[in-house]
């Protein structure tokens, strides 16, 4: 019986669907008193007084999780939690499942829960919250497509959390006659999306096997070629300001970024 | 005059960008429309920045010229038609397949198109429409287009165009007409104020009948804007900012930007070139722009005839607390929202914050804190339940001193009794 109130450390996939299936799975341990944790990664060392459980990736569970959430609870909070699922931070698993237990457990049904900012959890799933959203607001303006063949765009980016899927909406409704993809260099994994079709997603994805990636390194663009110009010459040097730019557009970013390569707008 | 025909798309790219840099408004905001999915393109209410040049400001429009030639001698204006330098013109082909282009690499959110005076504004203000109609009908573009309005145009062009942009705007260029008239004697108060206003008729008869009939056709869906430039002509601040409290009223614009005077022509009517342009003026005039926006100021309560110039030291609304002292302090838990608003240090975020917050329990300078309104200017004009955030003196000297010195976490007072050098003659008003 001992074991039934020790913490349950439940290691999960690092996914949306992998969070929210151990979500679903953590409730029964949650309901009988022990704490939870969600962990994407095998703790490091041993730990007293809490057995580690394997959560296996699961579409359904997932969904049912979402589902009740977005019913219950509302938009602002599936948002919230969505975003929060997807940051690098290592505790944002258990930050997720302790805010939704404090809104949903209990037979409550807390619907103002992002506003109990004295909740150490609650606290630190907004914080996450604001980070990917901004993260994600960033990549919507700086996402570079490069045209490869004569029919496909193709991109690369480098987030600092995982924030490929949640591209996809805005970019499906911008550019629905396009065949574009957008390939996540650190996770390995892309975003394709067909023109006139439905975006899809592929993990485990290397450079060589994206479409025409012969073309990606060495047959430049011609159009990068005019944006580097035009971001040249729309610099006034007289109010020439470094330190803004890199404040408003972090070097982290440059990387991917056309203007910024050899020379760049500087 | 030396007019390029055969220029390649890269030169031409460089020149009438480079020629187009001094236009402040790079917005791409104010229109929410979802791409039907049978064209290109969407735009987001928020608009969205996609770089930053070296300047720190954003693009996020491909802003060009159509044509740097122009028959008008605007002195402020490297494109002058007395100046000698190399002309071109893009054709309304290369512009709509350059924005596409590079709308398609996701480096721009959409057009932002203005032009020198091509032989006469009517014919510049035709080959303007074309492009966009290019764009807009051949290749299905449903993104951001900001059209200037050439002043002198004629009222039907204005119209064209009005419903092929997003938004449109007319630079007024100078707040007096008399520096117009010095600068800019090719256009008048008239050319430019009458675009302006059938802009402001016809958008509201727009909005009458997109309630009737909810797919109508829009109008400068995202309102429209104007320049100011500042430091050419010796104008007071309290002018330019009576100028643009004006348009905000009576022309409902959604934006006046103000553009530092930057010396690219030698003229004797011109401030001598090598100053520099006057960013901190610039700086100063956009936070007493947002203070009669969002703030509920009004231009005459910042600046008047006998105080003309702002304070470049201090911030606007600091520079007001500070003749006003009689208004504070403000207690934070019984306070107006309005007045909140007027408290050196609290924005239109934090005051919001606050008003949420004492419905639930009364604050203190740590609640204040927590919820993340900054005190470094605030703490001189506000209590909490009648307490003051350290012994403060509300002297205007006192506080103009400290907030001068800044850099400094806390006020001399802050640890220890304040402590005073007595004078004679100023304390006891001997003398």
């Amino acid at each position: 019986m001992q074991e039934d109130y020790e913490k349950a450390v439940l290691v999960c996939e690092d996914t949306m669907e992998g969070i929210f299936s151990a979500v679903y799975d953590g409730w029964h341990w949650s309901v009988k008193g022990c704490p939870v944790e969600i962990r994407t990664e095998e703790p490091r060392g041993p730990e007293l007084f809490c057995t580690v459980h394997h959560i296996p990736s699961d579409q359904e569970k997932s969904e049912k999780v979402l589902r009740s959430v977005r019913r219950k609870l509302g938009y602002a909070v599936y948002e919230a939690v969505c975003f929060a699922a997807v940051s690098a931070h290592p505790e944002k698993g258990t930050a997720v499942f302790r805010t939704l237990r404090s809104a949903l457990g209990y037979g409550q049904c807390r619907r103002d829960i992002l506003e109990d900012l004295a909740d150490p959890w609650v606290n630190l799933l907004m914080k996450l919250r604001t980070r990917v959203w901004r993260e994600l607001d960033h990549y919507y303006g700086f996402v570079r497509f490069r045209a490869v063949g004569r029919e496909i765009l193709l991109s690369r980016i480098t987030p600092e959390n995982d924030i490929l899927l949640l591209l996809a909406p805005h970019f499906e409704n911008r550019f629905p006659r396009e065949n574009w993809v957008i390939f996540d260099g650190r996770r390995k994994k892309a975003l394709f999306h067909p023109a006139k079709g439905k975006c899809t997603l592929r993990t485990g994805i290397s450079v060589e096997e994206l479409p025409a990636s012969g073309h990606y390194p060495e047959r430049a663009d011609e159009y990068e070629d005019l944006w580097r110009e035009f971001c040249k010459s729309i610099t006034i040097r007289e109010r020439s300001n470094p330190g803004l730019q890199q404040q408003m557009l972090p070097l982290r970013f440059r990387g991917d970024m056309p203007e910024f390569a050899e020379g760049g707008s500087r | 005059m030396i007019v390029q025909e055969s220029m390649g798309l890269m030169d031409k790219l460089r020149i009438l960008s480079d020629a187009a840099k001094y236009d402040v408004a790079c917005t791409s905001s104010g229109v929410d429309r979802r791409g039907d999915g049978k064209g290109i393109g969407n735009s987001i209410a928020a608009g969205i920045c996609h770089s930053f040049s070296g300047d720190g400001r954003c693009i996020s429009l491909l802003k060009v010229l159509y044509t740097n030639e122009c028959v008008f001698d605007c002195k402020y204006c490297v494109n002058r038609s007395s100046n000698d330098i190399l002309r071109t013109s893009f054709t309304p082909e290369e512009i709509s397949r350059l924005t596409i282009e590079f709308y398609r690499r996701n480096y721009i959110e959409g057009l932002f198109l203005s032009s020198g005076v091509k032989r006469s504004p009517d014919e510049t203000m035709e080959e303007l429409i074309r492009s966009v109609e290019l764009l807009r009908y051949r290749y299905g573009f449903q993104g951001y287009v900001h059209l200037k309005a050439i002043p002198g145009a004629s009222p039907d062009l204005i119209q064209r165009a009005g419903y092929l942009a997003d938004r449109m705007s007319v630079n007024l260029e100078l707040p007096t007409a008399e520096g117009l008239k010095k600068l800019a004697p090719h256009k008048s108060r008239r050319t430019i104020l009458r675009p302006m206003k059938q802009i402001q008729m016809h958008q509201g008869e727009n909005q009458q009948e997109l309630a009737l009939y909810r797919h109508a056709p829009k109008f400068v869906p995202a309102g429209q804007s104007t320049q100011m430039i500042i430091g050419a002509a010796g104008e007071s601040d309290y002018q330019i900012v009576s100028v643009a409290e004006a348009l905000y009223r009576q022309f409902s614009l959604k934006r006046v930007f103000y553009s530092a005077f930057v010396a690219v022509n030698e003229d004797k009517d011109l401030p001598a070139p090598g100053q520099g342009p006057p960013l901190l003026r610039e700086h100063r005039l956009y936070q007493a722009d947002w203070l009669m926006r969002f703030y509920g100021f009004r231009a005459e309560e910042l600046l008047s005839e006998r105080k003309p110039n702002l304070n470049l030291l201090l911030d606007p609304k600091c520079d007001w607390a500070l003749t006003h002292l009689d208004k504070f302090p403000v207690e934070i838990n019984t306070a107006e929202y309005r007045m909140l608003l007027r408290v050196p240090g609290i924005g239109e975020r934090s005051a919001s914050r606050i008003a949420r917050a004492r419905i639930h329990h009364s604050l203190d300078f740590p609640d204040l804190k927590k919820i993340g309104v900054v005190l470094k200017r605030a703490l001189y004009f506000i209590t909490c339940n009648g307490r003051m955030m350290y012994p403060t003196r509300l002297e205007e000297g006192y506080i103009l001193r400290n907030m001068l010195s800044l850099g400094e976490p806390l006020p001399p007072g802050a640890a220890e009794e304040n402590y005073h050098q007595l004078s004679l003659f100023e304390d006891f008003s001997l003398g």
